[in-house]
């Protein structure tokens, strides 16, 4: 999800024994969105278990993601007759609240893994029956239907939409260097250029590659959380900013305070539209942390067969594809067109990506972000 | 402005006691002051065993008690440097403007522009592209630095300091001034034996109304500042957003509550707020 | 010793001081005398330097100060509403002139000792003007004026916001102060009163023109203009028209009227009478003599050491007397009133 903040991936990783309070301080978040929700209720009601709904109720991320939902969707309503609402949050931890504590309110929601992980801790989500979604397992990829944290063999919960890469953007015309790894980016002549994520888990996740381990080994061997530490200090003496959000970015970028960015693919895209041809999106060769956006059913909802409709139908081949022309991100589907090939996220197969395994990933999350921190300040 | 004979309802005006309104202002602060603050300390505590206070061993460690420190002594130089500046232009609206209402318009307008597009323009300003760089061919490190952070939070603040020194200087008696004058003292004579000292109860509210938002400021640093230069108000979202360690952002606030309540009772015991503010 | 010459300051469009010149004598003391907005405050404000006039010159001790500042000009002045500093005490208040005057510690302790005694406030020293009662804030603002013996004081209105007592105590207590500190004293008011009470010499402005200057028998028996004498001491108005220059008799709307005295009008030209009530006597029964008319008495006020007397002549003029002694005179009665000739002030 390009507008995920510091929320979406990098997950709490509390012990189990304060998951407890944890949850009680979602109830309170919660009850703020239902507050949201109120006024919509009415169109909510009478579902049913039966028959067909007037309406179901969509919960993403807001901006650009979600108004490219929205404009598709929009022609699935004039068909079937049935309505989409739409719902933003901030991000996963706010699905989940919301979700939570207004059962029966959600249809389908926007989660990324971080927040499938969450929810699935929370058992939140309901089951679904592929065989309800035709167009979905026969149009996408099967390795990214089988995606790592999708974990087909244990768990039926999720539907895969789209990669989001997190590589690098830099200036053309300001840096002098073809730049293609991730190494490329300690160069001293770029002291000052560089704004990395504020965010402690994607950053480790990159931090990672550069040298040669990944995530998941950082998460649970002591050398190559070290060896990355130390990376991520060598990468912090070229960074002016650690940016908070990706529009944040874009303007370091268009303004030149920064030659480099941390950046997703899809972002950069639009930058490169609206005039900014110099900016140019790298997927380093050692690979990027990655991020992904999924369709989830929560288990509460009462208008499942209508959601799947509904998703089933936007996964046509023709449907799949005017969806990523709106969304600048890649819906993995087979045979691809030049629209889906030519997206800077594209990527040829599902092995040049690396999820973390949320599980031991959370567990190491604290001490990450408390060394994140450690560096932004040293 | 009074309305008289304003038609209010007579059960209204039977019922309104001063007692009715008393409640009412005990009962907003209550309920949305005291009661999330409790709220706060209560999650801020480790009731799910282990050590009760674990959360504030953690929020007083390093990293965190860093940027508690930081905070306040931003918050101290955007004073220091907000006092003086707010001081010279109240000084010169009172005493030298020709047009007092169109300057005291200037020094209210940036209210009309939201926090973020005001250090979003500072960022702006100072940034590669911007006209700062185009004058001196560099931005001189006031940009993602301590300078920054400084910069930013002194003109955003600067109007909040301006209009009670303003005020205070406005009420000051020219008789009074004059009476210095006539008396063989000279400018400077006047300003620090008889103005300043006038004028104490709005230096005294400027300061404690910039020291508090100042040194709770979020967008500030987030904005203007580098890496190293987050503030509390950072450091809580941080931990909050993106660690969801809701337990240590309570506590790290109610640290910073406690500090912020103590220095303002210590300097409430150098200089009585109440009675220097009852001269406003 | 001090001399105002063609002082004029204007504020934009209006003209505050229009062409003023007067000048005060060593050890005397002088009151410019006019209503509210007459110009008086401001010329006292330019002879302390804290208003520059538009044009003129000041003089004090035959030097120009006009462009001198304020604190250099060794003059001292007390306030309207007396501007006490209200953060310091009543001694600090006295100290201030004295230190900016470089006065060595010693003497300034002495010199606050003697001032408080002057002003009998000695027991009040430590007091801060908000502690003081209106009274003791204007005679710690005199003591303050006076204090570094400066050349000249000036008193702007100080009498202004205490009640009559007070105001009638304070004026001996000026008076007091004033001869025994000795110092030539420059005094600002409205209260013509207070004017003709402590003044050697009194100039009476009127928008922002001065209208005549002398000493308070001069302009209360010679007033110059209808100004001075409506201004100056109170007086019953008659118009009329020169009959006779040679009789010196006038056609008033009330009856003829006989003048005294040398006569520089026309025959024809219409004229301005004033009687002051001292000079109209007022009788049951008829009397001897010019000017006498008859009316009836409409009000009788026995203001203890005199009577004040109103009465409605026939053709509905009103006519104000002063007795000394209690007439036996009651409302509504017909009376008789009369006035010499001499005593009829002719502009």
């Amino acid at each position: 999800m390009p507008q995920a903040d510091g929320t979406k991936n990098d997950a709490s990783s509390r012990t189990t024994r304060s998951t407890v309070s944890r949850r009680r301080w979602l109830s309170a978040a919660g009850a703020v969105g239902a507050v949201g929700l109120a006024g919509c209720a009415s169109s909510i009601g009478g579902g049913g278990g039966s028959g067909q709904p007037d309406s179901i109720r969509y919960l993403g991320w807001g901006g650009n993601t979600q108004d490219s939902a929205r404009q598709l969707f929009e022609k699935w309503s004039e068909e079937t007759g049935i309505e989409v609402n739409h719902q933003s949050a901030g991000g996963d931890t706010e699905f989940i609240s919301i979700i939570e504590q207004n059962p029966g309110s959600i249809d389908v929601v926007n989660f990324s893994s971080y927040g499938i992980a969450l929810a699935r801790e929370r058992d939140l989500l309901a089951e679904i029956d592929y065989g309800q979604l035709p167009n979905y397992t026969e149009n996408m990829q099967e390795s990214f239907q089988n995606a790592p944290y999708v974990k087909p063999e244990e768990e039926s919960d999720t539907v895969f939409r789209d990669p989001v890469t997190q590589g690098y953007t830099y200036n053309t015309e300001q840096v002098d260097m073809e730049m293609t790894s991730w190494d490329d980016i300690i160069d001293p002549s770029l002291e000052g250029d560089i704004a990395l994520r504020d965010a402690a888990l994607p950053r480790f996740g990159n931090a990672s590659l550069a040298v040669g381990t990944n995530i998941n080994e950082v998460a649970t061997d002591e050398a190559a959380y070290q060896e990355t530490y130390e990376r991520m200090q060598e990468e912090h003496t070229n960074v002016f900013k650690y940016w908070g959000s990706g529009a944040q970015a874009i303007q370091f970028l268009r303004e030149e305070n920064a030659y480099v960015a941390e950046m997703w693919g899809g972002r950069t895209l639009a930058l490169e539209e609206a005039g900014y041809d110099q900016m140019e999106y790298v997927i380093p060769e050692e690979g990027t942390f990655v991020l992904d956006e999924n369709y989830n059913f929560p288990k509460s909802s009462e208008k499942q067969d209508a959601a799947l409709d509904l998703i089933n139908w936007s996964f046509q081949r023709e449907n799949a594809i005017e969806l990523t022309k709106n969304l600048g991100y890649p819906l993995m589907i087979k045979n691809p067109p030049e629209a889906i090939t030519s997206l800077p996220d594209y990527v040829d197969s599902i092995d040049s990506l690396s999820w973390p395994e949320w599980s031991t990933a959370l567990e190491k999350q604290e001490q990450m972000t408390r060394d994140f921190q450690k560096i932004k300040q040293s | 402005m009074i309305v008289k004979n304003l038609p209010i309802p007579k059960r209204l005006s039977t019922r309104m006691t001063s007692r009715t309104l008393v409640v009412i202002g005990l009962g907003w602060l209550g309920v949305f002051f005291i009661v999330p603050l409790l709220m706060l300390a209560m999650t801020s505590l480790n009731l799910d065993g282990g050590a009760v206070w674990e959360n504030y061993a953690v929020a007083l460690s390093g990293v965190y008690i860093s940027a508690i420190v930081r905070s306040f002594y931003y918050g101290l130089v955007t004073t220091a440097i907000s006092l003086i500046l707010a001081y010279a232009l109240a000084y010169y609206i009172v005493f030298y403007s020709e047009n007092e209402r169109f300057m005291l318009g200037l020094v209210i307008l940036p209210f009309w522009v939201a926090y973020i597009i005001r250090y979003l323009g500072i960022q702006l300003f100072f940034s590669p592209n911007g006209p700062f760089v185009d004058v001196f061919g560099s931005n001189m490190g006031l940009l993602f630095s301590t300078e920054g952070v400084i910069i930013g939070l002194t003109s955003a603040l600067l109007p909040f300091a301006i209009l009670p020194i303003y005020n205070s200087l406005k009420s000051i008696d020219q008789e009074l001034i004059n009476a210095s004058y006539t008396l063989g003292a000279g400018s400077y004579r006047t300003l620090v034996s008889i103005i300043f000292p006038l004028s104490l109860s709005g230096v005294v509210a400027a300061a404690i109304i910039e020291f508090i938002l100042a040194t709770g400021s979020f967008l500030g640093p987030a904005l203007l500042g580098g890496p190293g230069n987050t503030m509390i108000a950072n450091i809580i979202a941080t931990t909050f957003r993106a660690g969801f360690n809701i337990e240590l952002a309570s506590a790290i606030a109610i640290i910073y509550t406690v500090i912020l309540t103590t220095v303002l009772v210590t300097f409430n015991s150098v200089v009585n707020i109440g009675e220097v503010l009852s001269d406003l | 010793m001090l001399e105002v010459r063609n002082l004029t300051k204007n504020y934009g469009d209006l003209v505050a001081v229009d062409d003023l010149s007067f000048e005060v004598d060593e050890g005397d003391f002088v009151t410019l005398l006019g209503p509210s907005g007459c110009g008086k405050s401001t010329t006292l404000h330019s002879i302390a330097g804290l208003v520059d006039p538009t044009n003129g010159q000041i003089l004090l001790h035959g030097d120009d100060i006009t462009d001198t500042p304020p604190n250099e000009r060794n003059i001292g002045m007390a306030f309207q509403h007396n501007a006490l500093f209200p953060h310091m005490t009543a001694v600090e208040n006295i100290e201030y002139g004295l230190k900016m005057h470089g006065y060595s510690q010693k003497d300034v302790d002495d010199r606050v000792d003697e001032l408080l005694e002057l002003v009998q406030m000695s027991e009040h020293g430590d007091h801060k003007p908000g502690e003081l009662s209106g009274g003791q804030q204007q005679r710690i603002s005199l003591a303050r004026a006076v204090a570094y013996e400066p050349d000249l004081l000036l008193l702007d209105e100080p009498l202004t916001g205490l009640d009559r007592v007070l105001r009638e105590e304070m004026r001996r207590e000026i008076k007091r102060i004033q001869d025994e500190v000795g110092v030539t004293t420059l005094y600002v008011t409205h209260d013509q009163e207070e004017a003709l009470s402590l003044s050697d010499k009194i100039v009476v402005l009127w928008n922002g023109m001065k209208q005549q200057e002398g000493s308070a028998d001069e302009l209360y028996e010679s007033p110059i203009n209808e100004f001075v004498a409506e201004f100056v001491g109170k007086s019953s108005k008659f118009t009329g028209e020169v009959v006779s220059v040679a009789d010196r008799v006038v056609d008033t709307s009330a009856g003829e009227m006989y003048l005294d005295g040398s006569m520089s009008f026309e025959e024809g030209q219409e004229i301005a009478l004033y009687v002051r009530p001292e000079h109209v006597e007022v009788s049951p029964s008829s009397v001897e003599g010019k000017n006498v008319f008859t009316g009836r008495a409409r009000q009788v006020t026995n203001l203890g050491s005199y009577a004040e007397v109103i009465v409605e002549l026939a053709n509905g003029m009103t006519v104000l007397a002063e007795t000394e002694s209690f007439p036996s005179i009651q409302n509504g009665d017909d009376v008789y009133i009369q006035f010499d000739p001499e005593d009829v002030i002719a502009l």
